[in-house]
């Protein structure tokens, strides 16, 4: 019996072993480059790694209902896996564990700054050969050469590529317009009105439930940071991130006058307008809160769908399914002449240097399906689903079929996202019109309104590189636990000016910001900045 | 375990061949045992010592792409980064703390819980509780952390709505230095007590009967059974759990602490293993996070060595 158990065991092992074993072999037979032949002779595994801002609550659909991967198989002869998340910090950290597990995605999507990263550390190939207008040229519709050689964090190489994005901002604050009718209360127009506003909506229980549980406002700090939701932000002149401001490149979130911000919010967290979860909240947190009926005004700076009727998601239709009354619209509150930037290329196109050395075939047939989903064809799918069923075309003319794209798509878990991340969602780009039978006339005011609001070019298209061995991360960790400090411990700016100085100095600030500066004016050529102070 | 050397030093006493034949026949004898270990030490050849050889790039400046063979050496440089940065000493601070509250607070209630259920005598009820109390084991840190918020969030969570109704002021707990520490010893006990009752239990129930009949004809109430029996029963557990708890002081737990991180608490909450997961993963800096590896694994193993000495002295007997 005893032998009998022991060399049960040992056979499960060697099979297990065995079994591991074959496998690999099987995948090392589909992933070798096939030198001669036609590209598509050989059948290749690919394996993606992608994420853009919508693709935070999305989950793609068994394969026999995955059109999109269909497609794309059965065209270019491929064996597609694709990973996906919503971007920020916790997928690059993803995307790192898997490049420290020595498995670098064949082709992947990272933010500016990570890039940069990956690019010094040679862990992407370059793209020079690749990357043609005359072998993407439907990638070169939606981003020009001129951008994408501008984008270069070395001028002259070729090593990440932009991935299209969207050129109109869609920053907005958002504001309950049955909460202002009920208190009888005009739109806000300036930061005195806006304060008078939301402390209103605090105390004057404008959901009529005769308890004070709303707030003014809310964001979400992730336990982290002091978001540039808070329109103090640019009530003290700061639009966005950076931007140049008296011939001088301002970092806003570091810059001197961040005091007044701080004193500003401060003020705003005594009187108690401020939802107390906002520095914890990890987003949508606040959006959640928001469609509770628990806060009166939130911003977004590129969801153009938050106070639209035509999508089911939207906060306005989640709202409305608690209070049928309930009413945002988007709203600029303040007297300030710009609002926010114009959108400019943040994230990269990265395809792995070990692909290209031991399969180039696999980075030719991955730029190859990047080309196609940038095409019309590849656009239309991504974006609308099939044509007949989901979507019906004449001429330039898209039409949605809505019931079929509900049932198929939105309420499937909005899986198109996953494939439409490499294009935006504006079809104008290539030349067709899109007609949403959703959209109501009270939606196209609203996406007009928001389209509307002011706004600049932050900087010329140049890409900011911190100098050699500086992390600008440790300087981001350390401005954000000053700022957290002096809103929630110091309860005032007093200390911000000391704060500053030493993010300038020991966090190297002023070593970072002089790097930008003088990489700006190599980009500007015809008129010179002021030194960073 | 245990049976092999004695069986070992037998043979050798009655056995005139030479020590090493002894030996081996002995291993031939008991050959099933010896294969039935294979796989274990395969496991442990393969996920434990193999990627020891890994600790060379604590040396190195490394580089994804170039591997370790490949990564240009740089001697104990990564060690100077790590000791000649600004924020060893608070981390170490703070590692140690945490540590040194959670091997306090973790393991007494752990004993006390046992010997509570070890005096319930209604079977049905012993084991609901047990239940009830080992169930929160097995939840992820994310879902103790969203647990956490739904009560303490400064705006919506349950106590500090209490707080602020019944007119006491508004708490933001979460965010407190003060709480921060005491809060991951809660959340922790709240978590594994029920858990870590059980091994207690196990010793319990083999703690000799016979010596509590004595003790109760010799006139022992329940207290005096409880110290004088109970409590030295579980002596030997009780130690060894503790000597491995020690060695694994400078691991403060990565998990629980990551997620419960907030930019207000960085000075009392940040860790070893967060600043490694910051240098590992977030900067891709792989030789400065493995030189701090080595260096805890090296504090862990002196710790262990140190404490099994001193609980040998003490007690008499330690894990080896």
């Amino acid at each position: 019996m005893k032998k009998l158990v022991v060399l049960g065991l040992t056979a499960m092992i060697a099979l297990t072993a065995c079994a591991s074993g074959e496998k690999t072999a099987n995948e090392t037979a589909t992933a070798s480059p096939d030198g001669a032949g036609s590209p598509k002779s050989a059948k290749l595994s690919l394996n993606w790694s992608v994420a853009n801002v919508f693709l935070a609550n999305v989950t793609l659909p068994s394969a026999d209902k995955d059109f999109v991967k269909k497609a794309i198989e059965e065209k270019f002869n491929v064996d597609l896996k694709i990973d996906y998340m919503a971007i920020g910090k916790e997928y690059h950290d993803k995307l790192n564990a898997s490049l420290a597990g020595g498995s670098v995605p064949d082709l992947f999507i990272a933010a500016g700054a990570e890039s940069q990263k990956y690019i010094s550390d040679g862990i992407t190939t370059n793209l020079s050969t690749f990357f043609t207008p005359e072998t993407m040229p439907n990638y070169y519709k939606w981003v020009s050469k001129e951008e994408v050689d501008a984008f270069q964090p070395k001028q002259g190489e070729f090593t990440r590529a932009i991935m299209p994005f969207q050129r109109n901002a869609y920053a907005s604050w958002y504001i309950r317009q049955d909460w202002l009718d009920k208190l009888g209360l005009k739109p806000p127009a300036n930061y005195a009105e806006l304060t008078d506003v939301l402390t209103k909506f605090t105390k004057g229980d404008p959901d009529g439930n005769g308890k004070q549980d709303t707030y003014g406002f809310t964001a979400a700090g992730s336990g982290q940071s002091l978001p540039l939701d808070f329109p103090q932000w640019l009530n003290n002149g700061f639009v966005a991130d950076f931007m140049i401001a008296d011939n001088t490149f301002v970092d806003n979130r570091s810059d001197l006058k961040v005091q007044g911000v701080i004193d500003q919010v401060v003020e705003w967290n005594k009187a108690g307008i401020v939802d107390p979860d906002w520095f914890l909240n990890k987003s949508p947190a606040h959006v959640d809160k928001a469609a509770q009926g628990k806060v009166g005004m939130i911003f977004s700076t590129g969801d153009k769908t938050m106070a639209l009727d035509s999508v089911p998601t939207s906060l306005q239709n989640r709202t409305k399914a608690l209070n049928p009354e309930a009413n945002w619209q988007p709203i600029y509150p303040l007297d300030q002449p710009v609002m926010w930037k114009n959108n400019v290329p943040e994230n990269t196109i990265l395809v792995s240097k070990t692909t290209a050395d031991k399969s180039p075939d696999k980075v030719k047939r991955s730029l190859e399906i990047l080309d196609w989903l940038t095409s019309e064809e590849g656009f239309l799918l991504t974006h609308y689903g099939q044509e007949g069923k989901h979507y019906t075309k004449s001429g330039n003319k898209v039409t949605l079929n809505v019931e079929a794209f509900d049932t198929d798509i939105a309420k499937a878990g909005n899986w198109l996202n996953v494939y439409g991340v490499f294009t935006p969602d504006e079809p104008r780009v290539l030349g067709l019109e899109f007609n949403d039978p959703r959209i109501s006339e009270h939606d196209y005011a609203i996406l007009k309104t928001i389209e509307d609001y002011p706004k600049h070019n932050a900087l010329p298209p140049v890409s900011l590189i911190p100098p050699a061995g500086i992390n600008i991360g440790d300087f981001r960790k350390e401005m954000n636990k000053f700022h957290i400090k002096a809103v929630l411990e110091d309860e005032s700016g007093k200390n911000w000016p000391q704060y500053r100085e030493e993010l300038m100095t020991k966090f190297k600030g002023r070593e970072i910001f002089t790097e930008y500066t003088s990489q700006l004016n190599a980009s500007l050529k015809d008129k010179k900045l002021n030194d960073f102070k | 375990m245990a049976a092999e050397p004695i069986a070992a030093r037998e043979k050798k006493s009655i056995d005139s061949r030479p020590w090493r034949q002894g030996k081996l026949s002995s291993v031939y004898r008991s050959r099933w045992f010896y294969l039935m270990m294979v796989p274990g030490l395969i496991y442990y050849i393969l996920f434990h010592y193999v990627p020891m050889a890994g600790t060379l790039i604590a040396f190195q400046n490394y580089n994804l792409m170039k591997g370790i063979w490949g990564s240009s050496w740089v001697g104990f440089d990564n060690f100077r980064i790590i000791f000649d940065n600004p924020e060893f000493l608070q981390i170490m601070r703070n590692t140690l703390i945490i540590s040194i509250y959670k091997i306090i607070g973790n393991m007494v209630p752990d004993v006390i819980l046992a010997l509570m259920l070890n005096e319930v005598r209604v079977r049905w009820f012993k084991k609901t509780v047990q239940t009830i109390t080992y169930g929160p084991y097995f939840l992820s840190w994310v879902i103790v952390y969203g647990l956490a918020f739904s009560f303490l969030a400064p705006g919506s969570g349950l106590i500090s709505t209490f707080v602020r109704d019944m007119g006491w002021g508004q708490i933001d707990l979460m965010a407190d230095k003060n709480f921060f520490r005491p809060m991951l010893v809660l959340t922790e006990i709240w978590k594994n007590t029920g858990f870590g009752a059980i091994i207690y239990l196990a010793a319990l129930a083999s703690i000799n009967q016979e010596l509590y009949e004595a003790a109760v004809v010799d006139g022992a109430g329940r207290w005096r059974q409880l110290w004088h029996i109970t409590l030295p029963g579980l002596r030997d557990v009780f130690v060894l759990l503790l000597i491995i708890r020690i060695g694994g002081i400078l691991d403060a737990g990565f998990d629980q602490v990551f997620i419960f991180l907030n930019a207000r608490v960085y000075d009392v909450g940040d860790i070893v293993d967060t600043w490694v997961y910051r240098y590992g993963f977030e900067r891709l800096e792989f030789g400065v996070a493995a030189a701090m590896g080595v260096f805890k694994s090296l504090v862990g193993l002196i710790l262990v060595i140190g404490a099994n000495k001193l609980a040998k002295k003490v007690g008499g007997s330690g894990i080896w």
